[in-house]
C-alpha cells in the first residue's frame, strides 16, 4: 500500500526540526500520506483486461474463442497469425464488440469518475451525475435536438454540445434549488437534483410525446444502452472523455483540499470558488459525453467511487484514478451482462445498474447516517 | 514562501533587518468595520499586535470576536484597512494569505477519508504548487510538527476516528505546517475539558516562543486567556470595550456590565487573574447553618 517512504532521520537537521525534540525520546514518525495505491491499479487494471477480453470473446454471434484470441494476437505488431475468421466474423469483431467494449469503458470511466468529482466538490457523498440533474438536464437537451430534426446536420456536434449545456444547467438548478432551501446538509442537494431530475424528464417525455416518430429512437437511449455504430461513437465520446478527465485528475490533491469546506480551504491556500467550478465544468462535460453516447446510466458514479473508498481509502489522490479504473471494468462488465442474460435480445444497460445501484444507495446512506440529513 | 511577504520583506531590508522584522507589528487593524447585511458585526476597529505578542480577543456572543479573525484570515471582506507585516494583503491571492497566516477555527470540518497524515499535510498546500505534489521538504515538516505534538501514534489514524483533544493538536499540526508566522485561534479550547485545554495552550505558548509566533486568539475563558495572552481585547456588539493587560481589562464592573454576569476575580499569585462566577439566585448567605454538619462528618 505505502508506495512512498520518508527516510527517517530523527538526527538530520532539516530546517523545521529544529525544534526541541519533546523530550520523549521518541524516533520522528515517518509519514505516508496517501497516495495512488499499486495495488488498486494492478486490481483495476486486470479487472478492466479480464472484463474486455469477456466482452470480445462472448456475444450473441457464435464467435470461437480460440479463434477470436489468434485473431485479436495477429493485430500485435510483429505477430503474423491466420485465425481463420471469415469476412462477417471480423467484422463482427473489429466493428461490433470491439468498439463497444471501448466505448463501454469510456462510458464507465466517465461515469464514475463525474460521480467521484461531483461528490468531493459538493462534499455530498451521494451525489452522482444521475442523481443531481446532469444526466436528466443533458438528456432532454439531446432529445429536443433529435426531436428537433437536428439529427441530421448536426449529429454530430449538436446533441453532444446539447447534452453538455444540459448537463451543466441540470446541475446548476439542483445546486440553486438545494441552497434554496436553506439546507447546508447532503440531503438538500441531492433532494432539489430529484425535484429537477423530475421535472426535465417531465419535459424530455412531453417532447418525446409531440414527436411520436423519434420516440422509439430516444426511448431506447433513455433506459441507457452502448450503441453499436462501430468507432464513430467512441471517437466521438474520446475528446471530452480525455479532456474532462484530464482536469478532474489535475485536482485530486484539490479536491482532499476542498473536503475541509470552502473557508478552511481558502485559509489553506486553494482558491476554492474557482477550483470548484472547474471541476463542476469538466465533470458536467464528462457526463455530457456518456449521456450522449450511451444515454441515462444511473448509480455507476456512485457504486464504483465508495466502491473504491472502502478498498482504497477515501482521498481523492486514490479515488478519482481508481474510480477510472474501476468506472471501466464495471461498465465493461454490466454491458456484458446486458447483453448475454436474456441473449438474443439485450436488456438496457440502465436497468442493471440501477438492480446494482438502488442498493447501494441505500447502504451507503446508512453508512453515512451521521453526516447525510440535517 | 510567501510571494507577498517574502518579496515585502526583502525589497525593505536592505538596511537594518532585524530591527525592522521585530519591531514592525504583525498585524495592524484601522478603523476595521464588518456588515454582512444585518447591521454591522465590528465596528471602528483599531488594534495593533506586536510581532510575538498573544492577544486575546474576549467578549459576549456575538462580540465580533470570530469575525476579527475572519478579517485577518481574508474570509471577511471588511471596509477600513489592515496591514499583515509590511505588507497590505487587500489583494493577496489564498496561496499569499495561508503562507502568512494561519487559522485553527473553531469548528474545523471532519474530512470522512483522510487520515491524520493527509489532513496535517493539507497545511502545506501553500508550498505545493498548485497541480503538483509534495516534495521531501513537505513531509519532513509533516513529520517535524507530529512529533513535535507527540503524534507518533495516529500517523494513518482516520481524523474521523481522534477524541477532541487530539483533533485539536492534529488541527493545530496543520496550522503549524504553514509556517506563517500568524497564528489565530477561535476558541481553541471550547471542545476541550479543562486538562486538555490547558495542555493545548500550554503548547501553543510554546512554540510561540520556540517559533516567534504572534498569536491572536477569540475566547469565552476569562481565567485562561488572562493566564495566557500578554493583552486582551473586549468587544461588546462590535466595539472595542477596553485594551491592556488582562488585569486591568478585566474588572468586576465591565464583565457585569458586558457579560451581564456576576464575577468574583481574584488574584493568582503570580500577576495573573483568576476569573469565577458567583451563584445569584442562591437564597441568601446564610449557608453557614448547613456548614458545621459537613464539616462534623469529614471529621468523624
Amino acid at each position: 500500500m505505502s508506495v512512498h517512504q520518508v527516510p527517517n532521520e530523527a538526527s538530520g537537521p532539516t530546517p523545521a526540526s529544529t525544534s526541541r525534540s519533546a523530550g520523549r525520546g521518541r524516533p520522528r514518525p515517518v509519514v505516508t500520506p496517501s497516495r495512488l495505491p499499486t495495488a488498486g491499479l494492478v486490481v483495476g487494471g486486470v479487472l478492466l483486461v479480464l472484463m474486455a477480453l469477456a466482452g470480445v470473446l462472448l456475444g450473441a454471434a457464435d464467435l470461437s474463442p480460440t479463434a477470436v484470441l489468434v485473431e485479436l494476437a495477429d493485430r500485435i505488431p510483429g505477430v503474423q497469425v491466420d485465425s481463420g475468421l471469415d469476412e462477417v466474423a471480423r467484422n463482427i469483431l473489429w466493428e461490433l464488440r470491439l468498439p463497444r467494449v471501448v466505448l463501454g469503458a469510456l462510458v464507465g470511466a466517465c461515469l464514475a469518475t463525474s460521480g467521484a468529482a461531483y461528490q468531493g466538490v459538493f462534499r455530498n457523498p451521494l451525489a452522482d451525475p444521475w442523481l443531481l440533474g446532469a444526466a436528466a438536464g443533458a438528456g432532454l437537451a439531446a432529445t429536443a435536438v433529435v426531436a428537433s430534426g437536428g439529427s441530421g446536420a448536426l449529429a454530430g456536434i449538436g446533441v453532444p454540445a446539447a447534452a453538455f449545456v444540459g448537463a451543466l444547467g441540470g446541475v446548476a438548478m439542483a445546486w440553486f434549488v438545494g441552497r434554496s432551501t436553506g439546507g447546508r446538509g447532503t440531503a438538500a442537494l441531492i433532494l432539489g437534483g430529484v425535484a429537477v431530475s423530475a421535472f426535465l424528464t417531465a419535459g424530455q417525455t412531453w417532447l418525446l410525446q409531440r414527436n411520436a416518430e423519434t420516440i422509439r429512437e430516444v426511448y431506447g437511449w433513455i433506459l441507457g444502452r452502448l450503441s453499436t455504430s462501430g468507432w464513430s461513437d467512441v471517437g466521438m465520446l474520446a475528446i471530452p472523455t480525455v479532456l474532462s478527465l484530464s482536469v478532474i485528475l489535475f485536482h485530486r490533491r484539490i479536491l482532499d483540499v476542498l473536503s475541509v469546506g470552502e473557508a478552511e480551504a481558502a485559509t489553506l491556500g486553494v482558491d476554492a470558488v474557482r477550483s470548484r467550478v472547474v471541476v463542476v465544468v469538466a465533470a458536467s462535460l464528462a457526463t455530457a459525453g456518456a449521456v450522449a453516447a450511451s444515454g441515462l446510466i444511473g448509480f455507476v458514479g456512485i457504486v464504483v467511487p465508495h466502491t473504491v473508498r472502502l478498498m482504497f481509502g477515501g482521498s481523492y489522490r486514490a479515488v478519482l484514478p481508481l474510480s477510472m479504473l474501476f468506472g471501466a471494468a464495471f461498465m465493461v462488465g454490466t454491458d456484458l451482462v446486458a447483453r448475454t442474460v436474456v441473449a438474443p435480445a439485450e436488456l438496457p444497460i440502465g436497468v442493471i445498474t440501477a438492480f446494482v445501484g438502488a442498493p447501494f444507495f441505500a447502504f451507503v446512506l446508512r453508512r453515512g447516517r451521521g453526516s447525510v440529513g440535517a | 514562501m510567501s510571494h507577498g511577504l517574502a518579496s515585502h520583506r526583502t525589497s525593505s531590508s536592505v538596511g537594518p533587518t532585524t530591527t525592522t522584522t521585530s519591531t514592525a507589528p504583525a498585524v495592524v487593524f484601522e478603523r476595521v468595520t464588518v456588515d454582512y447585511g444585518d447591521g454591522p458585526v465590528l465596528v471602528d476597529f483599531d488594534l495593533e499586535v506586536a510581532a510575538g505578542e498573544w492577544v486575546g480577543l474576549l467578549g459576549p456572543n456575538g462580540a465580533g470576536k470570530s469575525t476579527a479573525l475572519g478579517v485577518v484570515s481574508g474570509l471577511v471582506t471588511h471596509e477600513g484597512s489592515t496591514r499583515i507585516g509590511d505588507a497590505d494583503p487587500g489583494r493577496w491571492r489564498p496561496r499569499q494569505w495561508a503562507s502568512a497566516v494561519a487559522l485553527v477555527p473553531q469548528r474545523p470540518i471532519i474530512p470522512p477519508g483522510l487520515t491524520v497524515t493527509d489532513y496535517v499535510l493539507l497545511g502545506r498546500t501553500a508550498h505545493i504548487p498548485t497541480f503538483g505534489i509534495e516534495t521531501t521538504t513537505d513531509l519532513d515538516a509533516v513529520a517535524a510538527a507530529m512529533e513535535r505534538l507527540d503524534l507518533h501514534d495516529f500517523t494513518d489514524r482516520p481524523v474521523l476516528a481522534l477524541s477532541g483533544g487530539e483533533l485539536q493538536r492534529v488541527v493545530l499540526a496543520r496550522a503549524l505546517v504553514q509556517e506563517a508566522s500568524i497564528l489565530l485561534l477561535d476558541e481553541p479550547t471550547s471542545a476541550l475539558d479543562i486538562g486538555h485545554g490547558q495542555h493545548v495552550l500550554e503548547l501553543i505558548d510554546a512554540l510561540r516562543i520556540e517559533r516567534g509566533l504572534t498569536v491572536l486568539s477569540a475566547m469565552h475563558d476569562l481565567t485562561l486567556a488572562s493566564q495566557f495572552a500578554d493583552r486582551v481585547v473586549l468587544l461588546d456588539q462590535g466595539r472595542t470595550v477596553a485594551t491592556g493587560a488582562p488585569r486591568d481589562v478585566l474588572t468586576q464592573q465591565r464583565l457585569a456590565r458586558h457579560y451581564d454576569a456576576d464575577v468574583q476575580i481574584l488574584d493568582d499569585g503570580e500577576g495573573g487573574i483568576i476569573v469565577v462566577p458567583v451563584r445569584r439566585d442562591r437564597p441568601t448567605r446564610a449557608g453557614s447553618s448547613t456548614r458545621p454538619t459537613t464539616t462534623d462528618r469529614s471529621t468523624r
